[in-house]
């Protein structure tokens, strides 16, 4: 019900440091978007300047199309929820979720259901008339999402919400999450270093790096077809296989990763590309097959799940392949690589991608 | 073999600590005995006899009796009390406002401001009693609880601040920015959020102010004089030992009334105080 629009923001930190480096998106309404990107790139900064909580250098911040730049974090209605649980003590659990409801100034039956409301979600039923004094760090952290979430604000910001719960707790307040953001339509921007809980939580992600955002996509496509070497080595466990090509300005590709040349259109004229694939859409073949290379198995090792992550030499190249357990066990030191054509990103010099299709020379 | 050398380890460190403890204990053991005996045995010989020729001893509650209903010392006491409480609640209130302001609020002169007040914990007490006295009798504060309030708030306030400034300081960041987002007031951010996370630091400095103007008798002379209605134990203690060194009977009877509320202070908030001294080393 609020889109959330960053025009031309920019954040500096004394002469030096730049943490959000003229950054203008727009944040659709009624979806959760992931705000990912390694510690330092800027996410936390961003979404402390959608609070209110910092005040951008320049540029201006709009709630649908009212400007919010110089409002107060309290006047801009929203709801945040941090890292470390912040509970108001001496006071039980239901008037801690009541404290912001309050402000709205809505009569005591409706404040009433919207706390119950909110603490079935949460799971909080049993605890609500205690005292927030020894309570667990999990159960602190839903009274804080309680909390941001009963005011029924238009956006809710969360800022890496679950870093300190505990595994267990985790995946019952992510699921308490999803379906609290489907409820009721918010907008919800949700920073988060972890690409896993993005990947399950985030109807989009905006990749962060170094105070701008790289790319805003959903999370099949971000994942696959990443804009930038950065998203491809970034997102994957492990990152994408990046083999540099000296190709001065032609648009054939051969060795070590194909056995048949490929073309590409080289429009930009680069000199070296860099061809992208992920580990689990490389093919493994433990015989000779027709269209693979030969390479040479250098380590093995299980990954969760059973399936078998290889390190292959091919040629001066070192790649990685996640493969499954059948072929896992069964490779010798002698493999067969072969690199699907629709699976592969090209990058350029500058490390974008190359809009290009590959096909066979 | 790893174990036995651990072991070992530990039984020297227990000797070290208990030795410790009993050279710390022998002059209270020795008040303590003293207030029993009468002043005929107190002038005759030493405590530790005691122990050497238990069979010539008298003991005798004449001390206390003598000190709580001749010597006025029940109301010596309770002079202690009305001094001190107020003396350890007013600066740690006002403190707190001040250390709160400190450590998260952004002002002009902050830092100045704040090096000026911590500088002022190397002001001698002594430098400050003449001017603060010839103003005092001008306002007529000589002589009333109002004025030693007053004086210790003053000087127990710049330790008291720099100490809740380095614990608040410590506190997370999202309590305040949740609080700002919630619309919190000042007040609610202090009462809910920053002193119930405070307390440990907060008993600590209590016990320091509370003992500290318990046991002093500077700042009670001066300030007070002599007037019986407002004297602390403190004083009253000290004009119990003749010139002479008469009166030891007396004053170790008394010494162990005056100690019996700072131990039970001690010992009520003790769980705090070792919590509290860490507070601003080691971060939670």
């Amino acid at each position: 019900m609020a889109e959330i629009r960053l025009d031309k923001l920019r954040k500096a930190f004394g002469e030096t440091v730049v943490a959000v480096n003229d950054i203008t998106i727009t944040f659709p309404t009624s979806a959760v978007t992931c705000l990912l990107g390694p510690s330092g790139c800027g996410k936390t900064t961003l979404m402390r300047i959608i609070a209110g909580l910092e005040t951008p250098t320049s540029g201006e911040v709009y709630f649908d199309n009212e400007r919010v730049t110089t409002k107060s974090p309290a006047e801009r209605n929203i709801g945040m929820v941090f890292q470390y649980p912040v509970v108001y003590k001496g006071i039980n659990v239901y008037r801690n979720i009541e404290l912001p409801l309050l402000e709205d100034k809505l009569d005591a039956a409706e404040r009433d259901r919207r706390i119950k409301d909110v603490a079935e979600v949460l799971g909080l039923q049993d605890v609500l008339y205690r005292n927030v004094s020894g309570l667990d760090n999990a159960t602190l952290q839903k009274i804080a999402v309680g909390r941001a979430v009963a005011r029924q604000p238009k956006i809710i910001l969360f800022d890496e919400p679950i870093t300190n719960v505990d595994v267990n707790s985790r995946v019952q307040l992510k699921a308490a999450l999803k379906r609290l953001s489907k409820q009721h339509n918010q907008t919800i921007i949700y920073v988060t270093h972890d690409q896993t809980e993005a990947m399950t939580l985030a109807d989009e992600i905006a990749l962060m790096k170094d105070g701008v955002i790289v790319q805003r996509d959903n999370p099949r496509r971000l994942y696959n077809y990443p804009n930038d070497v950065f998203g491809g080595w970034f997102l994957g466990n492990p990152g994408m296989n990046f083999v540099q090509y000296e190709v001065n300005g032609g648009a054939e590709l051969g060795g070590p990763l194909f056995r048949k040349p490929v073309r590409f259109e080289n429009r930009g004229g680069d000199r070296t590309v860099s061809v992208g694939i992920r580990p689990e859409y490389v093919q493994i073949h433990p015989q000779v097959a027709p269209d693979a290379a030969e390479g040479k198995l250098l380590r093995k090792s299980i990954v969760v799940g059973g399936q078998y992550l290889l390190a292959i030499q091919l040629g001066e190249h070192t790649i990685k392949a996640k493969v499954a357990p059948e072929i896992g066990e069964v490779v010798g030191e002698s493999v067969w690589v072969e690199c699907p054509l629709e699976a592969i990103t090209l990058f350029g010099e500058d490390g974008a991608k190359i809009e290009t299709e590959l096909k066979p020379a | 073999m790893l174990q036995f050398r651990q072991r070992l380890g530990r039984v020297f460190l227990h000797i070290f600590l208990i030795s410790i403890a009993i050279i710390w204990l022998l002059p209270t053991l020795g008040v303590f005995i003293t207030s029993f005996r009468s002043s005929f045995d107190v002038a005759q010989s030493g405590w530790w006899t005691v122990f050497t020729n238990p069979q010539n001893q008298q003991f005798t509650l004449e001390g206390y009796q003598t000190v709580i209903a001749k010597r006025s010392m029940d109301r010596a006491f309770l002079n202690s009390l009305i001094i001190s409480v107020p003396a350890t609640l007013i600066p740690i209130a006002v403190g707190s406002l001040a250390a709160l302001a400190f450590a998260k609020m952004r002002f002009p002169l902050r830092l100045p401001l704040f090096g000026l007040i911590v500088a002022l914990v190397s002001v001698p007490l002594q430098a400050t009693v003449i001017p603060i006295l010839t103003q005092y009798n001008k306002m007529g504060l000589t002589g009333q609880y109002a004025g030693v309030w007053l004086v210790h708030t003053g000087y127990g306030l710049p330790l008291i601040i720099y100490f809740l400034y380095s614990f608040f300081k410590e506190l997370p960041a999202e309590l305040f920015d949740a609080a700002a987002i919630d619309g919190a007031s000042s007040l609610q951010i202090l009462l809910r959020l920053v002193l119930p996370l405070s307390i440990p630091a907060l008993a600590s400095i209590a016990i320091f102010q509370f003992l500290w103007v318990w046991n002093d008798l500077f700042v009670a002379l001066i300030y007070l004089g002599g007037a019986p209605d407002v004297t602390p134990l403190t004083v009253s203690l000290s004009n119990l030992v003749g010139s002479r060194g008469e009166g030891w009977e007396l004053l170790t009877a008394a010494a162990f009334i005056s100690s019996a509320v700072p131990l039970f202070v001690f010992l009520v908030l003790q769980r705090y105080f070792v919590r509290g001294m860490l507070a601003g080393s080691i971060k939670a």
